[in-house]
């Protein structure tokens, strides 16, 4: 129980310790192999986003093929294979990943819990190279004689690595190098916004005072922490596969009236090992997606946060859970229906605490003074696009529909709503929210309404229609649907529909980038705290914040994070590190 | 997969008692005023850091056993007869373990001989112990157990190759110690950093107790369990 001591101070003056901050003495040090978990943050992020941009090309180049079949001459089936695999694990690992908890990560955590830094800056940035090392392995991939890997991204044995499967060669070895390597860039920055947050908080930031942001962050970097070793651990293995002849996930097979080297090795034990930690994925995407949401539906509503309790031990049991929910992705691998049963139900009672969230993001603004600003609109969006994907999981969570479905494009539309354009669209957001922070400057509203609307509206019908397709039965991963007697006229109108769209929206995203550009030179300078927000990030002495964070005094925390429009406040905002209700 | 799963319940089980420890029914909203939280109620932050690695390291090998697990008893499985050396070098990191803990507890009671000397002694035994693991698979390559040859080989690889890696990273990082303190046994880094490093040390013992015992095909009755669940 927290001792209540308003109206004093409540600290003993030498509680803490001031952290001393490794201070740059060069311009390398400082911009380059920075130790400021600001600096390691804009190179997190910024490279992922030029990982996606890579990523978004190859969607394109995808759509492109399924809407006007042939019209690119240089798109063969192999590199039809090869732009899904790469837009798929480039996507999900190597951006959505590396944005929230790399890039946001960095910027929040100690900024957000009263820090000066996180816990060890120098594995912090060496957390940063081995994810750049692991970035440029990946992209090797494209130079290597057979180009990077088609294996689809769950990189499946035994097709992975067999001949005739683009990239089988050198491709599917230097991608299970990088991801190695990413994770163990991963490990190295998840033990830091971990132990961060549990030992650097400032005094009187107590657990239950954490903003829903952190909350976020610390339950996604935990579940992070424990699930990619699955993906370590399988990649170790099928590159003893590929590379020494064993055979752990190899079965016999006889290839062009050959019998290879491999025997009775298990691809079903490679599905367990990748979605023990792929199931898991979906939430390190999403939590901390719930968490900012949270925070910015708070500010922009101007009201307390509804459920903060709720919404902490819903974030945690939602983390505890998805670590027995990864059966669900292998209900057609001939399981045992038992097991079909179990996984089935932990899909559906996993729905819980994530309705929790919703009703709560709900009743948050519900009567609030809502502010019709990008980043509640893209919140906003977040909800509907969120609720949306989330429902068609209830489908696919149950094995009798999930079979028919399964190989079906509602399933791309599924986990594209939901983990993929729900989280973009809170990166988004944050990114219109704390820009002011990070820059000291304010985005052009018009250009970034304009992408908003593009973004949301464009995302929102591409993939809502494409459910229709799936339940049509239109066959995911085909290169080319030809002639089929099944498939009515319509889907091809649909799927050029939604390739126009692709592009418009893809195309969109260059606004964004421009106004980022733009702003940070000439936007218009941001007031002090330029939302009115309560938590610690807009409380420092500089706009941007010093490379210490704090100054000379390093801030003491007094209440919660939502204390908006509080009864007889002067104003409808109360800092968490002020001591008064008046000020 | 149920070994890993279960890992992850005795983790999320901890954490719990963590978090319940840190008062996670406190309501924020009705009690503003500084807190009482004061430095001396957390662990050391480096302390946190180690049990944070111990987790990920424990879920790699709770992964690896998993998979052994669930490839044991497939037709082409063939358990190789373990080296006899296994045992010899169990007891290599047997001493090791208990140099490095008994090193620790002489810093701390600032016996500075006895804490080097019984620090020489966890190091060179752990070194041993690599070197003889190198040597057992040698052995085991001699009598016709390579990586290829059968995937009860490979495993043994896997996991003794694994582990020694492990404990390689765990060696360097007590001669980073030791050249960062340039061998001042006493002083407070040195003296954090060994008792980390023994711990660290107890963790990888227990974790090849674990698998010295499925290499020596004692986990039959483990696997029988399993298939029976499934």
């Amino acid at each position: 129980m927290v001792e209540v001591r308003a109206g004093e101070e409540g600290f003993h003056p030498d509680d803490f310790e001031d952290e001393e901050v490794p201070h740059p003495r060069s311009w390398w040090t400082k911009y380059v192999f920075s130790q400021d978990a600001k600096v390691v943050a804009l190179q997190y992020a910024g490279t992922a986003i030029f990982v996606g941009f890579i990523a978004l090309v190859m969607s394109w180049l995808m759509r492109i093929q399924l809407a006007f079949p042939g019209a690119l001459s240089f798109i063969d089936q192999d590199h039809y294979y090869q732009f899904i695999t790469m837009h798929g694990m480039m996507m999900v690992v190597y951006v959505l990943t590396a944005v929230f908890l790399g890039g946001f990560g960095n910027y929040l955590i100690p900024l957000m819990i009263g820090a000066r830094d996180m816990a060890f800056p120098f594995i912090n940035m060496l957390s940063y190279w081995f994810y750049l090392l692991a970035v440029l392995i990946l992209l090797s991939g494209f130079f290597l004689p057979g180009g990077p890997t088609g294996a689809g991204w769950t990189l499946y044995p035994p097709q992975a690595l067999l001949q005739g499967t683009p990239g089988s060669q050198y491709g599917i070895v230097v991608m299970f190098a990088s991801l190695c390597v990413f994770i163990a860039g991963f490990t190295m920055g998840g033990l830091n916004y971990v132990v961060t947050v549990l030992q650097l908080r400032a005094p009187g930031m107590t657990m239950m005072r954490l903003p829903m942001t952190i909350w976020g962050l610390f339950i996604a970097t935990i579940m992070a922490l424990l699930a990619f070793p699955g993906l370590f651990v399988a990649s170790l293995m099928m590159l003893c596969d590929r590379l020494l002849g064993t055979s752990f996930f190899m079965p016999a097979i006889v290839q062009n009236g050959e019998q290879l080297a491999h025997v009775g090795g298990s691809p079903i034990l490679y599905q367990h090992l990748f979605w023990f930690f792929g199931h898991p994925e979906v939430y390190i995407v999403a939590v901390p997606a719930f968490g900012i949401v949270a925070d910015l539906l708070s500010t922009h509503a101007r009201k307390n946060l509804f459920g903060y309790r709720m919404m902490v031990w819903a974030t945690i049991a939602i983390g505890v859970l998805s670590f027995v929910v990864w059966g669900h992705h292998m209900f057609i691998s001939g399981m045992n229906p038992l097991f079909g049963f179990f996984f089935a139900t932990s899909t559906l009672i996993i729905a819980i605490p994530t309705a929790i969230k919703v009703y709560n993001w709900i009743f948050t603004i519900w009567r609030g003074d809502i502010h019709l600003n990008v980043p509640m609109l893209y919140s906003l969006s977040f909800i509907v696009t969120f609720v949306v994907g989330g429902l068609s999981g209830l489908f696919l969570g149950n094995v009798a529909v999930d079979v028919p479905l399964n190989s079906t494009y509602f399933v791309v539309a599924h986990f594209h709503m939901v983990m993929g354009i729900a989280p973009l669209l809170v990166i988004f957001g944050a990114i219109y929210h704390w820009f002011p922070l990070i820059s000291g400057r304010m985005m052009n509203e018009k250009l970034a309404l304009a992408h908003f609307w593009i973004t949301f509206l464009g995302t929102y019908a591409m993939f809502f229609t494409m459910h229709y397709l799936g339940v049509l039965g239109v066959p995911r991963r085909y290169y080319e649907l030809g002639q089929t007697a099944f498939i009515p006229p319509s889907v091809t109108s649909l799927n050029i529909f939604i390739t126009v769209l692709a592009l418009i929206v893809g195309a969109a995203q260059l606004v964004l980038v421009y106004n980022f550009i733009r702003s940070w030179r000439h936007g218009e300078v941001a007031a002090r705290n330029p939302w009115r927000a309560t938590t610690l990030e807009w409380q420092t002495p500089d706009m941007p914040p010093p490379h210490d964070n704090w100054g000379p005094q390093a801030p003491k925390v007094y209440r919660w994070a939502y204390d908006y429009s509080v009864p007889g406040a002067p104003r409808d905002y109360i800092p968490q590190n002020q001591p008064e209700a008046r000020a | 997969m149920i070994v890993a799963v279960l890992f992850i319940w005795l983790l999320a089980v901890g954490a719990a008692f963590y978090l319940v420890r840190h008062d996670l029914a406190q309501k924020p909203w009705l009690e503003p005023g500084g807190g009482t939280l004061t430095a001396d109620e957390r662990e050391p932050t480096s302390a946190t850091g180690l049990v944070m690695v111990l987790a990920v390291v424990g879920v790699v090998f709770a992964l690896v056993i998993s998979a052994f697990l669930m490839r044991a008893g497939d037709a082409d499985w063939v358990t190789p007869p373990a080296p006899p050396l296994l045992w010899f070098n169990t007891g290599l990191l047997i001493v090791s373990s208990l140099g490095l803990e008994g090193a620790a507890r002489a810093s701390a009671r600032r016996q500075a001989g006895r804490a080097e000397a019984l620090l020489l002694l966890g190091a060179v035994t752990a070194c041993a112990f690599i070197l003889a693991q190198i040597f057992a698979w040698r052995e085991m390559t001699a009598a016709g157990f390579g990586v290829g040859s059968n995937v009860g080989a490979a495993f043994f690889y896997l996991m003794t190759g694994l582990h020694g890696a492990h404990l390689l990273g765990g060696l360097v990082a007590l001669a980073i110690t030791l050249a960062q303190t340039r061998g001042d046994i006493l002083g407070q880094t040195a003296r954090t950093r060994v008792k980390f490093c023994a711990m660290y040390w107890h963790f990888l013992l227990l974790v090849w107790l674990f698998l010295f015992a499925l290499l020596q095909g004692w986990g039959g009755g483990l696997v029988a369990l399993c298939r029976g669940l499934i």
